[in-house]
């Protein structure tokens, strides 16, 4: 029973930072009809920025300030010199066209930093919790993390759902045509799309590299995690993100404590696969199927 | 699995035709070979996750050919070492492999890189009958002179490393009572491990994890929870470095304190240094691990090879790291090959200069380096190491003091007396 508690603590704690990469990944569905893989790379090459920022000046919140603003740029960036171009393909060219915006990434950050893992600072001490007198998997850290999550999404769901300008976001998504003949500015939407999502990106980045290290490739697997999520939650519902990264997080590390590692992944697919084939609206989604 | 043996059967046919097409003509001097140079290739990643680290490998033996080329070559020729980058990725791997062999039409694959990528052209090189020597890896699948009589590897196996571990435990008296338990990389590299423990006895532990490298990233909370509710004592950690940093910092979070014992890939102490950074609990827990060990300390700048290669290493403008000095000291050995391979210079000329001379080649390594007609094990043993507070790997034992053990059997590993040579003079072959 106390191991059980322990991994499913853990399990929250892994799981905090795969609901954040998932938001940032609905963002961008959200707002502009795309699923960016290029999400990872960039919450990668922030991280990079903030790090690079904490080490000049030693403050861990000036990092995560410097590495948001830097998220947002770089959002605009990918926006107008990659997605805009590519706006009038189908659907799949814009996927491919983020795959090449994360392996440029990847090869930029690899040039600037250099391959090597480092260190990130954590802005509280990371070290585990006790509960009933004894040590759980769970950090204060981690509970920072949960709580930045919730703060995030509390934020984002008022700004989409309940402001006009998220309105126009969304309609400009939905439906770039009609929003157009409402005047809404669409290409104006997609690009503040891009830069919010660039924004929650680099705070999900910040907040994970102190958890291994950070390297090009570190927030690789982050992406078949997120991705993950996102879809079963519905790629619409920032709620659906949050609650099946969360779910992923506990069912990684419910089967890496009971049964091997090597079958976390597996059943993280297994429930993806059964998604698809029995909800592919996703479980939170309000949505028709996507027809894919 | 299966992926895998579909793409070695779809790439020895691609390279098997290509063979068929040029094998007439390689009959008067071997490929790669001049009156003035000699052309040699690697695989290796230069970019990529696996990047960090091991590119400094091919970097360091390159940066110890300039110095031997600067200073009159090998029987009068110089050494061109042609470098590829596979990016770890194996199937890169056949490509690059077949590019050296074909393109670059080297005389020898050197150091190639990884298990994995090896295991998908080491049969091809050989059906080529080109020599294949010092192959980076610490599997003992190519220690097979039957099956790879080309092929040879100098890093002593993974296999032996748990047999030594296995005997310093036994024989530590303060450790053979200690609840032990293994936590490994899955794939290959564990299993490596896991059977040479079995073989050594070793089959009874407390508990037991994994890993899967792509999960370095997410931490090791389920697997330290497992580790710790299970009263583990004594953990013994096959795995990468990136992993060793990301284990210790987990246990140290979740107040988990046992003595570890770490492969000596899993321990480089530059990028460990780098990971860990400057959190306290995380350096404390590095103080006191264990790791095996085959080259004389890095940290032993009185020692004349570790002296003399790192003025080589640097004169290049590379970093000085394990990796670089790794592959400087295995060029240094290749370099001594080559020479006593004599001036009319043919691959099988050669391979019998590495069975016939590779007791007499110096190096830094502190253990014997074992290749003859019937064996092509490589260096057969380690020393145990221990880290101090700075930082630093410090010998362990009486002077000399080493372990050594064979890949195959059921034997532990013996302790033994070895006093290596002294490098040759500035160095040089």
């Amino acid at each position: 029973m106390g191991s059980f508690l322990d991994y499913f603590l853990g399990g929250i704690a892994n799981g905090a930072v795969i609901a954040l990469m998932a938001l940032a990944l609905v963002l961008v569905w959200r707002s502009t009809r795309v699923v960016n893989f290029a999400q990872v790379g960039q919450a990668m090459f922030t991280s990079f920025i903030a790090l690079t920022a904490v080490n000049i000046t030693g403050s861990w919140l000036i990092g995560l300030i410097v590495g948001i603003i830097a998220g947002g740029i770089l959002g605009f960036i990918v926006h107008v010199l990659v997605m805009r171009p590519v706006r009038r393909a189908d659907a799949s060219g814009a996927i491919i066209a983020t795959f090449g915006v994360l392996i440029a990434l990847q090869s930029l950050a690899a040039m600037i930093w250099t391959a090597e893992p480092r260190a990130y600072p954590t802005p509280i001490e990371y070290a585990g919790l006790t509960i009933f007198g004894r040590v759980v998997p769970l950090t204060g850290y981690d509970v920072f993390v949960f709580i930045v999550m919730i703060v995030l999404v509390l934020f984002l769901t008022i700004l989409l759902t309940k402001t006009k300008l998220g309105l126009s976001m969304r309609a400009s998504a939905f439906n770039p045509e009609v929003a157009r003949l409402s005047g809404v500015r669409v290409s104006r939407m997609l690009a503040i799309g891009w830069i919010i999502a660039g924004m929650v990106g680099a705070v999900a980045g910040v907040l994970i590299a102190p958890i291994s290290s950070l390297s090009p490739n570190t927030f690789d697997i982050f992406l078949v995690f997120a991705f993950t999520a996102a879809v079963i939650g519905g790629l619409d519902s920032l709620v659906g993100a949050v609650a099946f990264g969360i779910g992923t997080g506990l069912i990684l590390s419910l089967v890496t404590g009971y049964s091997d590692a090597s079958n976390a992944p597996i059943v993280a697919l297994i429930l993806l696969a059964l998604n698809l084939w029995f909800k592919p609206d996703g479980a939170f989604s309000h949505h028709k199927a996507r027809s894919v | 699995m299966k992926s895998f043996a579909i793409r070695t059967v779809a790439v020895s046919t691609i390279v098997g035709l290509m063979a068929v097409g040029t094998a007439g003509a390689a009959n008067a001097a071997d490929p790669g070979v001049t009156k003035t140079q000699i052309t040699i290739g690697t695989t290796t990643p230069l970019t990529g996750p696996a990047s960090p680290g091991y590119k400094d490998v091919s970097a360091g033996a390159n940066a110890y050919f300039a110095y031997v080329n600067k200073s009159g070559g090998i029987n009068g020729r110089s050494v061109n070492l042609v470098i590829k980058d596979d990016q770890y990725n194996p199937t890169t791997t056949i490509t690059k492999t077949n590019e050296l062999i074909l393109n670059d039409k080297v005389f020898a694959i050197y150091g190639a890189l990884g298990t994995a990528n090896h295991l998908a052209v080491v049969d091809e090189i050989n059906k080529q009958g080109i020599p294949d020597v010092f192959v980076n890896t610490g599997s003992n699948a190519f220690d097979n002179v039957q099956k790879y009589p080309y092929t040879f590897p100098y890093f002593p196996s993974y296999a032996v490393e748990a047999k030594v571990m296995a005997k310093y435990i036994q024989d530590t008296p303060d450790l053979a009572s200690k609840k032990r338990c293994f936590f490994y990389q899955e794939g290959e590299f564990g299993e490596n491990a896991g059977q040479g423990f079995a073989s050594a006895g070793f089959t009874t532990w407390t508990a037991q994890a994994s890993y899967l490298p792509t999960q370095i990233a997410q931490g090791f909370g389920a697997q330290v929870t497992r580790l710790k509710a299970s009263g583990c004592e004594l953990v013994v950690f096959f795995g990468v470095t990136s992993a060793t940093g990301v284990l210790l910092r987990t246990a140290a979070a979740l107040q988990f304190r046992p003595q570890w014992m770490v492969t000596s890939v899993g321990s480089e102490p530059t990028v460990l240094a780098g990971i860990v950074g400057s959190v306290p609990a995380t350096r404390a827990a590095m103080t006191g691990m264990y790791t095996p060990s085959f080259l004389v300390p890095i940290t032993d700048v009185g020692n004349p090879y570790v002296s003399q290669m790192k003025t080589v290493v640097e004169a290049a403008g590379l970093p000085w790291n394990f990796y670089t000095y790794y592959g400087a000291n295995t060029a240094y050995v290749l370099s001594q090959a080559l020479k006593a391979a004599g001036p009319n210079l043919t691959r099988k000329g050669l391979v019998k200069a590495l069975q016939d001379n590779a007791k007499n080649f110096r190096s830094a390594a502190v253990v014997p380096f074992v290749i003859t007609k019937s064996s092509h094990q490589g260096l057969t043993g380690y020393y145990m190491g221990q880290y101090d507070s700075a930082g630093a790997v410090v010998r362990l034992g009486k002077p000399n003091e080493i372990y050594v053990a064979g890949n195959a059997g059921g034997s532990l590993a013996k302790v033994a007396t070895f006093k290596p040579a002294p490098p040759t003079k500035k160095l040089l072959p």
